[in-house]
């Protein structure tokens, strides 16, 4: 069930390498929310009730709801659906996650430590990379944030493999969206409607000559 | 009681928030040092001990408290000028004074937190604190910085949590999973360092961001320019100091271990990589401010460098800090007068500063000399103590490269701040005469502070260092 749910996820960085418009990328983030969600389930359901009640709401409402949530409604909205400049071709993208999520499961496979449990840290060590991918090859602030909360979510991902033995580590987890939702949602990204079309060539002003 | 307190830290700075009445905001800041200035006798008064597990006390945590309650207090006392001078709005005022509250209590945190979660989670609310006052004066320019810092920081902070997770992975090994510095620093030496090495090359590089080392120094260069002085001078000190403790913390758990060679190596790496991209900039920057930014990554690189040489390396990293912090802040607190009279943060529109402001100008003359490290500059003792460190550890060669990078950073402060000083003529209008003479004062004291550690060395001092570090192996 877990290893069908980690491949769920991992198609959705492969999604996510393709995608052309704004809420395309929302919907991946919301489904990756989801999949965390039951995946976080499946693993912690051995741990204290109240503990895991905790850890799958604040899953569910951040990563689900609250996340996209915004997102839609503060940058989706204003900006009609809004279509993302591709400054690299989909296939080459599609290629690039493809060799991400294959050295991932490579490198997770060739560690040989008990510790490690393959599936999580190749969905883990995958979406990471597949995050920094997407920070790297994009322009706008939009897919920069996209880029970030990937990025999180593999933490995440990587947070559960310990969950079991140190919930306080998935808690400590879940505040990182917090901080993310809070933040760069909540107070930053209205006010950044002041750079237009989002775009990073606009954040150019702060300089050293 | 520092539960009490940071309970209390996050009371007050939402209160703060809704305050609108600036006189009142500003007593509220107020308050809340007295508050932070007791919370460190506290600390003293129970050196060595836990408070619940999460938290303690140690001479590690009480030498920056001390610092962080001098700089914060002063940085406040700045902003009072700063918000009366700009005719800052009550409630831009007073999420500033939020701000520093939260950001304050955040850094407290940070000192004294026991575990390396909490310490994570701590380092994390520093940057919603200083992002809140990087966006103070809200324009293109803050809204960029701040962006940047938010989201780098951001990618920062979950680097190290990727790091931390690996700590997980490594002393699930051995069946407990202890977080607290002490317990696993008891089971370190047992753990895979592969799992060690990994956790510490992602703290380090997530960590890079606060302190203002390499990789992550962009956007700090960019938050010290883009914010108002005196949170420059914070993000200059105090929270270099954070950020350097949060490194600390990893280092001193694993030091026991077999990579402490290699820790020592990458450290190095880091330092010096700091210090040369610092030497490349501090050329060609025409902006005081990233200019001391610039200088601030040079001494964040240096006391790296001291630290990963061991021995007399480590007292002389934590004193070159304290001096630092001290020298920095009065720069960047200067820095805030300047602009108000030259209305330009760019060296050629500043000129003649010592006749038009002839105490503010005192204060860059000697600040300029202190950063620099010349004598009696405590930075001179501490310097010193970093070459013999290299030289003991038979890096002579890197002692003379690093030297060489020194003197490039020294030759481009001097261009700038001998022509700000005596050379360069003003270019525009003088915006503001009569400088406000008490700020200098509190500048000239903190500068003056650094010369008499440099003269005198105080017991005190000496003592609470050589405590910090006897946890490090020799």
């Amino acid at each position: 069930m877990i290893s069908l749910l980690i491949i769920s996820f991992g198609i959705t960085l492969i999604y996510l390498s393709i995608a052309e418009r704004m809420r395309t990328y929302n919907t991946l983030i919301a489904v990756q929310g989801a999949l965390l969600f039951a995946i976080t389930y499946a693993e912690l359901k051995d741990i204290d009730v109240w503990h895991l009640v905790l850890i799958l709401l604040e899953t569910l409402i951040i990563k689900v709801i609250v996340l996209p949530y915004f997102i839609s409604r503060l940058l989706i909205r204003k900006h009609g659906g809004g279509s993302i400049a591709m400054v690299v071709p989909g296939f080459v993208s599609l290629t690039v996650v493809s060799i991400i999520i294959f050295l991932s499961f490579l490198l997770s496979y060739l560690l040989h430590d008990d510790q490690i449990q393959v599936k999580y840290f190749t969905g883990a060590i995958a979406a990471i990379f597949t995050g920094l991918y997407l920070i790297i090859v994009h322009k706008q602030v939009f897919t920069h944030m996209m880029g970030y909360l990937t990025i999180e979510n593999g933490i995440f991902l990587l947070s559960l493999a310990i969950g079991n033995e140190m919930p306080l580590i998935v808690n400590l987890a879940v505040l990182l969206d917090v901080f993310s939702s809070v933040l760069i949602l909540g107070i930053f990204i209205n006010r950044l409607e002041a750079f237009s079309s989002l775009d990073v060539d606009q954040l150019k002003d702060l300089k050293d000559s | 009681m520092i539960e009490i307190f940071l309970v209390i830290t996050i009371i007050l700075a939402a209160g703060t928030a809704f305050v609108r009445n600036i006189n009142i905001s500003h007593i509220m800041v107020f308050g809340y040092f007295i508050f932070l200035a007791g919370l460190g006798v506290y600390m003293a008064e129970h050196v060595g001990e836990t408070f619940s597990e999460y938290f303690l006390s140690d001479y590690m945590g009480l030498i920056f408290m001390a610092v962080l309650i001098v700089i914060s207090f002063s940085s406040a006392l700045h902003y009072i000028t700063f918000a009366k001078k700009r005719e800052v709005r009550p409630a831009e005022a007073a999420l500033h004074n939020a701000g520093t509250i939260f950001f304050t209590g955040a850094m407290t945190g940070v000192l004294f937190a026991a575990h390396f979660g909490v310490l994570w989670a701590f380092v994390e609310a520093t940057t919603i604190g200083a992002s809140i006052l990087i966006y103070h004066n809200r324009n293109h320019e803050s809204l960029e910085a701040t962006w940047k810092y938010l989201f780098v920081c951001s990618i920062g902070v979950a680097i190290a949590f990727a790091g931390i997770l690996f700590l997980g992975l490594a002393s699930q090994e051995k069946g407990s999973i202890d977080f607290t510095y002490a317990g696993f620093k008891a089971i370190a030496p047992t753990l895979y360092p592969g799992w060690l090495k990994a956790c510490f090359l992602l703290v380090v590089t997530g960590f890079s961001v606060k302190m203002g080392l390499v990789p992550l120094f962009n956007v700090d260069i960019d938050a010290k320019d883009a914010a108002p002085s005196q949170v420059g001078a914070s993000l200059s000190s105090v929270l270099m100091n954070a950020g350097f403790v949060a490194i600390y913390r990893f280092y001193e758990a694993f030091s026991g271990t077999s990579i402490l060679p290699w820790m020592n190596t990458f450290l190095l790496i880091t330092g010096v990589a700091s210090l040369f991209f610092a030497a490349v900039y501090a050329l060609r920057v025409r902006n005081i401010k990233r200019l001391f930014a610039y200088s601030s990554m040079e001494h964040a690189g240096l006391v790296i460098i001291a630290f990963a040489c061991g021995g007399i390396g480590y007292f002389a990293a934590i004193l070159h800090l304290i001096m630092h912090s001290l020298t920095k802040s009065s720069l960047f607190f200067q820095v805030s007068q300047m602009h108000r009279i030259y209305n330009t943060k760019l060296d050629e529109g500043i000129g003649s500063y010592l006749k038009i402001n002839p105490i503010g100008g005192l204060v860059i003359l000697l600040g300029f000399l202190s950063i620099i490290a010349l004598p009696p500059s405590g930075l001179f003792i501490s310097e010193l103590m970093m070459v013999q460190a290299l030289i003991t550890n038979n890096l002579w060669w890197l002692a003379v490269i690093i030297i060489g990078l020194v003197l490039v950073i020294i030759y481009g402060l001097a261009t700038r701040m001998l022509g700000i000083l005596f050379i360069n003529k003003p270019n525009g209008n003088i915006y503001e005469k009569g400088a406000t003479v008490w700020e200098s004062v509190i500048q000239l004291a903190l500068i003056l502070l650094v010369f008499y550690i440099g003269l005198l060395r105080p017991q005190v001092i000496v003592d609470t260092i050589n405590l910090a570090i006897k946890t490090l192996p020799i």
